[in-house]
């Protein structure tokens, strides 16, 4: 085990230089110049040039990326270029928000999701079946933000239960963080246990026609006992997988949500630094993002063992 | 290194829960304006967001007043030597900044110092400076070479770059560094523990302010923090803004979007008007430098070929309350408004544009117009003008983009097939386009002229003439030729005047109208 640990976290330095080349060269080919964005209107071509030389923009790409490991090799992501605030504690106080957002839906996903993709596996082609596969259908086809504002219109504006925007962080109260978080958890739970529900439903079907499930049957075994002691556990490894990504794209930020419930997390950090190339914050976000979807999907990679024993073999081996 | 992250997480929570701010008697004016405050040293950049937050926070020797003039701010009072080279200048008693020192002439000095660095009108303080020296704790004196009326309007400037008093150790920070500490003696102060960049901005009162005993007018007069605190929430979405004011969440919306008005107009808790400032214009800005523009005719052509009723529909659609059709390049309802000149963009007409680029002998080359299209005013405007240059016979590459790329490219002064451009859409609040002084665009300074680079030697003398003259009425006739001037070599088109719409909740009162706006005077009822 200890073995295989190791060696998925070595192969995460290639994809994490990879991931640095890619998004160094991205920004720094790409059209814009933090410089100009952030001298302004009235700037003359002087100040640029002044702004462009103190943020060394005006030496080679190659030095500029030199200076760039140099940081990182001292465990320093960097400065903004207009705030002048270290990187890393840039995105440590975007990071609750998207965290607890992330945490939230994803819980909320999994609890409504799977018993429905369940009940609708078991009623195969009858009402409710299809009555949950539109709503997944739904879920999945209407924009988050319509949803979103259609929530806010109801549950903030109209009935003022909740808040309309703005995040309100733990260390201010579980309640008030939860409450702040309602409507955007649920506008993605919409779409995210779509996806897990229809997941869940259909790979429970492949189950249920497996041969070991029709040996069941033929034992004599109650159906719901069939379903929960033999077909779900092995429902496990493709749910997890849909999970566990669905749970690092929500920790990559979701600009949208964000955006229209107002919270100040990791997606608007990123948007915003692209917008305004903010070159060090965008590297630093993606470099962070890239290692946190290596360690999700190596902790779904170490979870498959639980559900499939063949796994769990292989991975002692 | 797992404690590491923890304890970091911890303690941005502990920040986000302390932005919050306590509960309580405190009365919290919550606004939405827009832009993003990331560093605060005014002299860094031209944003105006960033200085309309510093003049909150840090107060200056002199004020324009809701007529545009300078008015003692910090100083109580000032003379004049008989041979106009020697200014002494007294500061009001009991200033102090929000370490708790008191306000001293060495710090003046230092502030003053620094701002002739970087601000064009500082710079030509400075050349004709003999000497600035502390008479006593609160006084000092300035030396000139030779008379300069313009000193004090130069203390009470507003636009690129107030000067901003603080502390003479801040103020020796050389004027190439940026300054990381943000100590004023405004009538608020900044909270730095809970100013987020991307998420909010808070300044507090100031107790120990003490304001002028006059009312207050414009950015002069009386300041008093009628709320405790201010808080600048960042929203990157103009409904959700909408959403939070009308929820009673914040207080005022700066910018409200034409089309969200009549959900705002229903409800009765919400006041809608016009923002109390001059107001804005947007502009085309044209490369003197590459053909064809680099022709007259050409961009005399292009001065027949837009609509300034057409650009400002395409932003307000049929509410013609909201803006105004305006032929003075120094704005309209400013000191020096004029139409001089300005027949040919007032009255869009196709023909006459045809004939003139015939006369030019423009053979069809395309016009590079750069189209940000994340910006909403630039992208309509832009959409209009781009079909309204079309119509009136020049070919157009519209080329579309993001606005820090337009930022980047308008730079380029290289011909816009090597990255170069023709013309664009830009804006200015109006507090920049009514002096010309400030108008960036009526320098005629060629390479060190604003983008676009107009280079013209008549211009240059008469912006020169106007720096020197000494009395209103001979400062009016200046800019009058000035704008004649401008206009006949098309250093810019204005393409009509309006003021931001504002919103904001009925508890909220006390704006005082005036060039830009400020939050001191503005209370907050239950």
């Amino acid at each position: 085990m200890a073995r295989f640990l190791f060696s998925r976290l070595l192969a995460t330095l290639p994809v994490m230089l990879t991931v640095l080349v890619v998004v160094f060269m991205l920004l720094h080919i790409g059209p814009g110049d933090p410089a100009a964005a952030m001298a302004g209107d009235n700037a003359s071509a002087e100040q640029i040039a002044q702004i462009r030389q103190r943020l060394h923009l005006d030496q080679p790409l190659v030095v500029q990326f030199l200076i760039y490991l140099r940081q990182l090799a001292q465990f320093d992501l960097g400065v903004s270029v207009y705030s002048g605030r270290p990187v890393a504690t840039m995105i440590l106080q975007r990071a609750e928000p998207t965290l607890m957002l992330a945490l939230t839906t994803t819980l909320l996903s999994v609890l409504v999701a799977v018993p429905a993709g369940v009940f609708a596996a078991r009623r195969l082609g009858l009402v409710t079946d299809y009555v949950v596969m539109a709503l997944c259908v739904a879920g999945f086809s209407i924009p988050v933000f319509v949803i979103g504002y259609a929530l806010m219109q109801v549950f903030a504006i109209e009935l003022g239960w909740l808040p309309v925007q703005g995040y309100r962080p733990l260390a201010s109260g579980l309640w008030n963080s939860l409450r702040s978080l309602t409507l955007p958890t649920v506008a993605l739970t919409l779409l995210f246990a779509a996806l897990v529900a229809r997941i869940t439903r259909a790979t429970l079907l492949n189950v249920l026609s497996e041969d070991y499930i029709r040996t069941a049957r033929a034992k004599g075994l109650p159906e719901r006992k069939v379903v929960a002691t033999h077909a779900l556990k092995n429902i496990g490894v493709p749910v997890v997988t849909v999970v566990g990504t669905s749970f690092a794209a929500l920790l990559g930020g979701v600009v949208v949500t964000e955006s229209v419930f107002n919270l100040p997390g990791i997606g608007r950090l990123t948007v915003d630094s692209i917008l305004s190339r903010d070159y060090p914050v965008v590297q630093g976000v993606m470099l962070v993002f890239a290692f946190v979807l290596v360690v999700v999907n190596l902790l779904v990679d170490l979870s498959y063992a639980l559900f499939d024993p063949r796994i769990r073999q292989d991975m002692r081996s | 290194m797992l404690r590491i992250v923890i304890a970091a997480w911890l303690a941005g929570s502990l920040c986000l829960a302390a932005s919050i701010g306590p509960a309580g008697a405190e009365t919290v004016l919550k606004i939405k304006n827009t832009g993003d405050i990331k560093q605060l040293d005014a002299l860094f950049t031209s944003a105006y967001p960033v200085r309309d937050m510093a003049y909150l926070i840090y107060d200056t020797l002199f004020s324009l007043d809701g007529n545009y003039r300078a008015q003692p701010q910090m100083v109580e009072s000032h003379t004049l030597s008989e041979d106009g080279k020697t200014y002494v200048f007294k500061l009001r008693q009991g200033l102090s900044f929000h370490d708790g020192k008191p306000v001293t002439a060495a710090d003046c000095i230092a502030s003053i110092e620094r701002w002739m660095k970087k601000d064009s009108l500082g710079a030509e303080i400075d050349k004709r400076l003999d000497a600035i020296r502390a008479i006593d704790a609160t006084a000092f004196e300035v030396r000139l070479k030779e008379p300069f009326a313009r000193l004090i309007d130069g203390f009470a400037r507003m636009t690129a770059y107030p000067l901003f008093v603080m502390p003479e150790r801040l103020a020796r920070t050389p004027a190439t560094t940026e300054l990381k500490e943000f100590v004023g003696s405004g009538p608020f102060k900044l909270l730095p523990d809970e100013w987020v960049p991307g998420v909010k901005f808070v300044v507090a009162k100031h107790g120990g302010y003490k304001p002028r005993g006059e009312a207050p007018s414009g950015l002069a007069g009386g300041k008093t923090a009628g709320v405790d605190r201010i808080e600048r929430i960042q929203f990157s979405d103009d409904l959700s803004a909408v959403n939070a004011l009308l929820a009673g969440e914040i207080d005022y919306v700066a910018e409200v979007p034409a089309e969200m008005l009549p959900v705002l107009e229903k409800d009765k808790s919400i006041q809608v008007a016009k923002a109390p400032i001059l107001g804005k214009n947007f502009q085309v800005v044209i490369n003197h430098t590459q053909p064809p523009m680099d022709n007259v005719k050409v961009r005399q052509a292009l001065q027949y070929a837009i609509s300034q009723s057409d650009s400002m529909q395409a932003v307000f659609g049929g509410r013609k309350d909201l803006y105004q059709l305006c032929p003075a390049l120094f704005m309209c309802g400013s000191p020096y408004e004029t139409d001089v000149g300005s027949e040919r963009f007032m009255k869009q007409d196709f023909e006459k544009a045809k004939a003139l680029l015939k006369e030019a002998g423009y053979d069809g080359t395309p016009i590079v117009y750069l189209h940000p299209m994340d910006a909403k005013v630039q992208r309509d405007v832009g959409t209009v003008m781009v079909n309204a240059m079309r119509k009136a016979g020049f070919t157009v590459e519209d080329v579309q983009m993001d606005t820090a790329t337009m930022f980047t490219r308008r730079t380029n002064k290289n011909p816009p097939k090597q990255g170069g451009w023709n013309v664009f859409i830009t804006g200015f609040a109006g507090d920049a386009l009514m002096d010309p002084l400030t108008n960036p665009y009526v320098t005629g300074a060629c390479e060190k002229a604003f983008v676009g680079w107009p280079c013209d030697k008549p211009l240059q003398e008469l912006w020169q003439t106007f720096l020197l003259a000494s009395d209103d009425a001979a400062r009016k006739a200046i800019a009058v030729e000035m704008q004649a001037r401008s206009n006949e070599i098309v250093t810019y088109i204005p393409l009509g005047q309006f003021n931001d719409l504002s919103a904001w909740r009925k508890s909220v009162s006390g704006f005082v109208p005036g060039p830009t706006l400020t939050y001191w005077n503005v209370r907050k009822s239950d």
